[in-house]
């Protein structure tokens, strides 16, 4: 009996050193960078588990694509020839535009715009966290991501990696309700500041004032401040303005211009200074 | 041990498959019942300190705050060494209620530390979901007791 009881108070002060444990990590976590290598070497542990949980999605996919008839990859694939030669023809415009850029910034002697690598991944789908809009990827680590790297689907910007594990990395959405990115509507160049909501198709603009000129239908596309993002990326399209007399602030949602969680594909990018260094690093 | 170790690996597989939007609310934590289990019939080896370590595991498959599930796993393990008598002496759907129980304040720590750091409201659904752990929690430990040659000492 004695031992038992021994025994129970010990597992109640264990358990209490448990608590202060997990205190000092959630402390540690949400304020300093100690943790990142201990996340590395944890995300290794669990990358098996990932893998193996992508594992029914991937199947899905493969008897989708064996049930899929030739007549109709056929169309999508001349479908995508067509396009593909659209998006070349605008690509050789693009060059010569990018080209008279650079000559006017310089005649201007305004800063040079800074070059940008972009790596393709590809979406695992692996539940993250019902109550979180987040997805995981197939790149980490070892491709040289970074925690903050913008992430953008062929439509539009989709968010930031959060997270870096060793072969897979997770991206928070720009719904997030914990992000938020700085935006410059495109008609007036007006600044403000997109934040998630949590629901896929919907950002909330906080902090316009009435006096703002902003509309239905006006576009957003990244400021650039903070230099997390690159400039001009386009980001959502205004969807409702509601001016509430009660209220100091306009009530402003837009809906997000990449589809969230409907690629199979992502877009990583490496801008300014970022690009030169990562470059040199694969060297 | 190999036997825990390779049930907790299917747990968290099982915990992280993508289900689509509307069902991903409504699949059982499937790790904390695996944990509920073992500590329930390994109390020596197991405890609040294997929850800790699951925990976060979770956290890092979660993609969130680190320490948080672990917080979480270290509760559910110290509740079930605690309520291991009472466990014992139940009926298999009686013992689903406890587990029930046991996984209800687990989602109340965690859901009431994230809603601290992020926006999140803990709707309906957060609680009503936790539910499915009754229908999961027989089919959890039948499986375990079924395939493992782990037996529970009377």
């Amino acid at each position: 009996m004695a031992i038992e009881r021994s025994r129970q108070s010990s597992s109640f002060a264990g358990f209490f050193a448990l608590v202060m444990a997990c205190a000092v990590i959630m402390f540690a976590d949400t304020r300093t960078s100690f943790l990142e290598p201990v996340r590395l070497v944890l995300g290794l542990v669990v990358t098996p588990v990932q893998f193996v949980a992508g594992v029914p999605g991937e199947v899905g996919e493969f008897i989708d694509t064996w049930l899929e008839s030739e007549e109709s990859v056929r169309a999508v694939y001349d479908e995508l020839v067509d396009e593909n030669a659209r998006l070349r023809f605008r690509l050789q415009r693009m060059q010569a535009l990018e080209m008279e850029n650079r000559d006017l910034r310089r005649i201007l002697s305004a800063p040079q715009r800074g070059e940008t690598r972009v790596l393709v991944g590809e979406l695992l789908e692996v539940s993250v966290d019902p109550y979180k809009q987040n997805i995981l990827i197939n790149r980490g680590a070892t491709d040289s991501l970074y925690v903050g790297q913008p992430v953008f689907d062929p439509d539009g910007l989709l968010g930031q990696v959060g997270e870096v594990m060793p072969l897979s990395s997770a991206v928070v959405l720009i719904t997030d309700p914990s992000h938020a990115l700085p935006v410059q509507v495109t008609r007036n160049g007006l600044r403000a500041i997109a934040v998630g909501t949590g629901q896929p198709d919907r950002l909330r603009i906080v902090y316009l004032t009435p006096n703002d000129d902003i509309r239905k239908g006006d576009r957003l596309v990244t400021s650039g401040l903070g230099g997390r993002f690159p400039a001009g990326y386009p980001v959502a399209t205004v969807s409702e303005v509601v001016e509430d007399a009660g209220e100091p602030f306009l009530r402003v949602t837009a809906s997000p211009i990449a589809r969230m969680a409907h690629n199979k594909h992502v877009l990583l990018v490496w801008h300014g200074a970022s690009a030169s260094r990562s470059r040199e690093r694969s060297r | 041990m190999g036997w825990v170790v390779l049930s907790f690996f299917i747990a968290l597989v099982l915990d992280s498959v993508s289900l689509g939007a509307t069902f991903q609310a409504f699949n059982p934590p499937w790790t904390v019942l695996v944990l509920i289990y073992w500590c329930w019939v390994l109390p020596a080896q197991v405890g609040p300190f294997t929850g800790f370590c699951v925990g976060l595991l979770l956290d890092v498959l979660s993609a969130g705050l680190l320490g948080l599930h672990a917080l979480g796993g270290s509760l559910v393990g110290l509740l079930t060494n605690r309520l291991r008598v009472i466990l014992g002496r139940s009926t298999l759907w009686r013992q689903a209620l406890v587990v029930w129980g046991m996984v209800l304040s687990y989602k109340a720590v965690v859901g009431w530390i994230q809603s601290l750091f992020t926006t999140t409201d803990l709707d309906f659904v957060y609680w009503l979901s936790s539910l499915v752990v009754v229908l999961a929690w027989p089919v959890v430990y039948t499986l375990l007791k079924e395939l493992t040659p782990i037996k529970r000492r009377a």
